[in-house]
Order: C-alpha cells, then sequence, then structure tokens
C-alpha cells in the first residue's frame, strides 16, 4: 500500500467555522482553548489541514459539537 | 613581549565585557551572553591579525610555540574561565546556565530560537513585507546566490583582497539568514515545546527537504573531488597515485568552509520558505 502524494490527499470537509462563529468565538480565542496557533484554526476553517485525532476532539469539546458533526471526508470526483 | 601585547589585549576585552557589557546589555539572560562571549572571543584575534598578519612571530605557549590566532584564543579562553565562574557566581547565574544548557530541550541546539523568541515572531506583524510569494521566493534565490557566487568568487580572487570580500561575504550570509528567519516566523529553528502539531509537521518537513538538499550538495562536491583526484592522477606521471597534495589559499578554505556553514545555517528556514511557495501557505 502505498500514499498519496500530497496533491491527491482527501480533502476535509468542516464545519468549523460555523460552529465557532455561533459560538461567538473568535480565531484566537478559539485556538487558546484548544493551545494552537490562530493560523492554525483559519488552516482548518478552509479545509487545508487535517488535524490530529487529539485536536478534533479538543474543538469538539470547545465547540461543544461531535467531531463527525465539525469534519467529515470530501466525496472524491 | 608579543604574547604580554595579547595578555594585555585579553584583559582589556574582558574587563569591558564583565564590568560593562554584560552586566548592562545581558543583565540575566545568559544566552545573550553567551553570544556576545563568542563576538569578545574573537576581540583579541582580530587586534592580533592587525599587529601580527604579515609577521611570522611564534608566541611561546608554555613550551610550545604558536601562531597569533591560535594564541589569542587559547589566551583569551584560559584568563576568562576564572573570571566567568567568578562572574556567574557572584550574580547567582547558575540555574540560568543550567537552564540553558543543562536540562535543554534536543532541538535547543546552538542557532536554535528559543521559546519565547518564537512565540514572539509567532504573533508578530512587522516582518509581514518578507512573507509574500515574491518575498519568499527573492529570499530562497537570493540566499542560493549569495552563497554560491560568494563560494565562486572567493575562489578567484588573491589573498590580499580576499580578507576584505569574505567579511561582506560573511555579511551578507548573516543577512540573509537572519530575513529567512523572520520570513519563516523562526519556525524551520523552533524548539518543539513553542509548536502546535501543524507547526511541527511544517517544521519537520523542512528538515526533511533540508536534508535531502544538504545531501545533494555533499554528494556534488564529494564526486566532483574524486573525479578531480581522478584526473590529476591521469595527468601527473610522477605521482604515486595516492597521494594529492593540494595548494589552497586563503580564500579559497574560507569559500569552502562559509558553503557549508551558510547552507547549514540557512537550509532549514529555505527549505520551508520552498515549502510556503509550493503549497501556497504564505501568511
Amino acid at each position: 500500500m502505498s500514499r498519496k502524494p500530497k496533491e491527491e490527499l482527501e480533502k476535509i470537509g468542516t464545519e468549523v467555522e460555523t460552529f465557532r462563529e455561533n459560538a461567538g468565538l473568535s480565531r484566537q480565542q478559539l485556538a487558546d482553548l484548544v493551545g494552537v496557533h490562530y493560523q492554525t484554526i483559519g488552516y482548518i476553517e478552509r479545509g487545508e489541514y487535517a488535524p490530529s485525532l487529539v485536536l478534533a476532539l479538543k474543538l469538539g469539546k470547545a465547540l461543544g459539537a461531535e467531531v463527525e458533526q465539525l469534519f467529515w471526508l470530501e466525496e472524491n470526483e | 613581549m608579543n604574547e604580554l601585547i595579547v595578555i594585555g589585549v585579553v584583559l582589556a576585552t574582558l574587563s569591558l565585557a564583565y564590568l560593562w557589557i554584560y552586566p548592562t546589555y545581558a543583565g540575566r539572560n545568559v544566552k545573550l551572553m553567551s553570544y556576545l562571549d563568542i563576538v569578545a572571543t574573537f576581540i583579541p584575534a582580530g587586534v592580533s591579525a592587525i599587529l601580527f598578519w604579515e609577521s611570522d612571530s611564534a608566541f611561546n605557549f608554555f613550551g610550545i610555540e604558536l601562531n597569533w590566532f591560535i594564541y589569542s584564543i587559547l589566551a583569551y579562553m584560559i584568563i576568562e574561565i576564572p573570571v566567568f565562574i567568578l562572574y556567574v557566581k557572584a550574580r547567582g547565574l547558575w540555574p540560568e546556565y543550567k537552564a540553558l544548557f543543562g536540562s535543554a530541550s534536543s532541538t535547543d541546539y546552538g542557532w536554535a530560537a528559543s521559546s519565547k523568541e518564537v512565540e514572539k515572531s509567532l504573533y508578530e506583524d512587522k516582518w509581514n513585507g518578507l512573507r509574500t510569494k515574491g518575498a519568499l521566493r527573492f529570499l530562497v534565490w537570493g540566499n542560493t546566490l549569495v552563497i554560491l557566487g560568494g563560494t565562486v568568487f572567493l575562489s578567484f580572487i588573491p589573498d590580499s583582497p580576499a580578507a576584505f570580500y569574505l567579511l561582506i561575504h560573511i555579511l551578507l550570509i548573516f543577512v540573509f539568514w537572519f530575513l529567512l528567519r523572520k520570513a519563516v516566523r523562526l519556525v524551520a529553528d523552533a524548539p518543539d515545546e513553542s509548536l502546535d502539531e501543524r507547526l511541527l509537521q511544517l517544521r519537520n518537513t523542512s528538515y526533511l527537504w533540508a536534508y535531502r538538499w544538504l545531501s545533494t550538495i555533499v554528494f556534488v562536491l564529494g564526486t566532483a573531488a574524486l573525479g578531480w583526484a581522478i584526473v590529476m592522477d591521469y595527468q601527473d606521471y610522477s605521482s604515486d597515485g595516492w597521494v594529492y597534495p593540494i595548494e589552497i589559499t586563503w580564500g579559497q578554505i574560507n569559500a569552502l568552509f562559509w558553503l557549508f556553514a551558510g547552507f547549514t545555517f540557512s537550509l532549514p528556514s529555505m527549505a520551508l520558505a520552498n515549502y510556503k511557495i509550493k503549497y501556497d501557505l504564505v501568511d
């Protein structure tokens, strides 16, 4: 089994931004809650970075959501 | 007599350093003090260079004859040790030194950035002009050109102006290294504890790329040296085929040293800058 090159990796769908805005949090505030840099929140919200399981669980806890509500795999065309 | 001149310069440098510079500018910042100490170590050598460069004066070091450079460095280090111990003891700086060198993390080596520096750098906007795609490209290519161009240039100029051009070369290498580090927010040289998981991934990938680039440079140079030896062997019939006497100038040995030093310092940040350009990860 070989890994796909970075350009072909699966796209992550995410609702982190919606949940964050509904919670009335800024990126910096959410970043502080889960212990990452605020830019990392931006990358996660744009689906450009797939967080580790630990970070995904922390985000879920901070936003009051299930991990599956926050992230899913985009179907490949 | 020459020995006394060097010792006089060492004592003057130590007095300036320990009575004025370190207490005023470094305080309890032992990392800054270490950097300043590296600079101070070379002051007597610099003065000796001005006084003894062209002379063949031998310096007696407990019965061993040394040249001005080695003598100046050794004299400074030996006289400094008791002064350093007294200073650190008097000011109670041992805990800071232990924290810096004793329990430092595995990534906290010589030119690594401290956690404090990285945290500051991750949130500043002062250097954002360096973080555009165009600026990152300029820094990556500029740094490569400075190191390679300077190496070639220094290899072909005579000894006397080499010292002057060498200083410009070294200055440019450090300027590009400084700007590259600012451009990537010190992430490439950051310790684990100051990065989150995405930044850690970026730093680790940039190290992989940097290692690949460095190994390519070493492989190319090693192959060139091997090729050169084979050609020499073929051309010089008097050679026994095993010994290759090389005449190398001051400029050339420095060109080689700064080629490796320049790339060793800057490759991680260069690789990270290149990664950001490739995957459009500019701030």
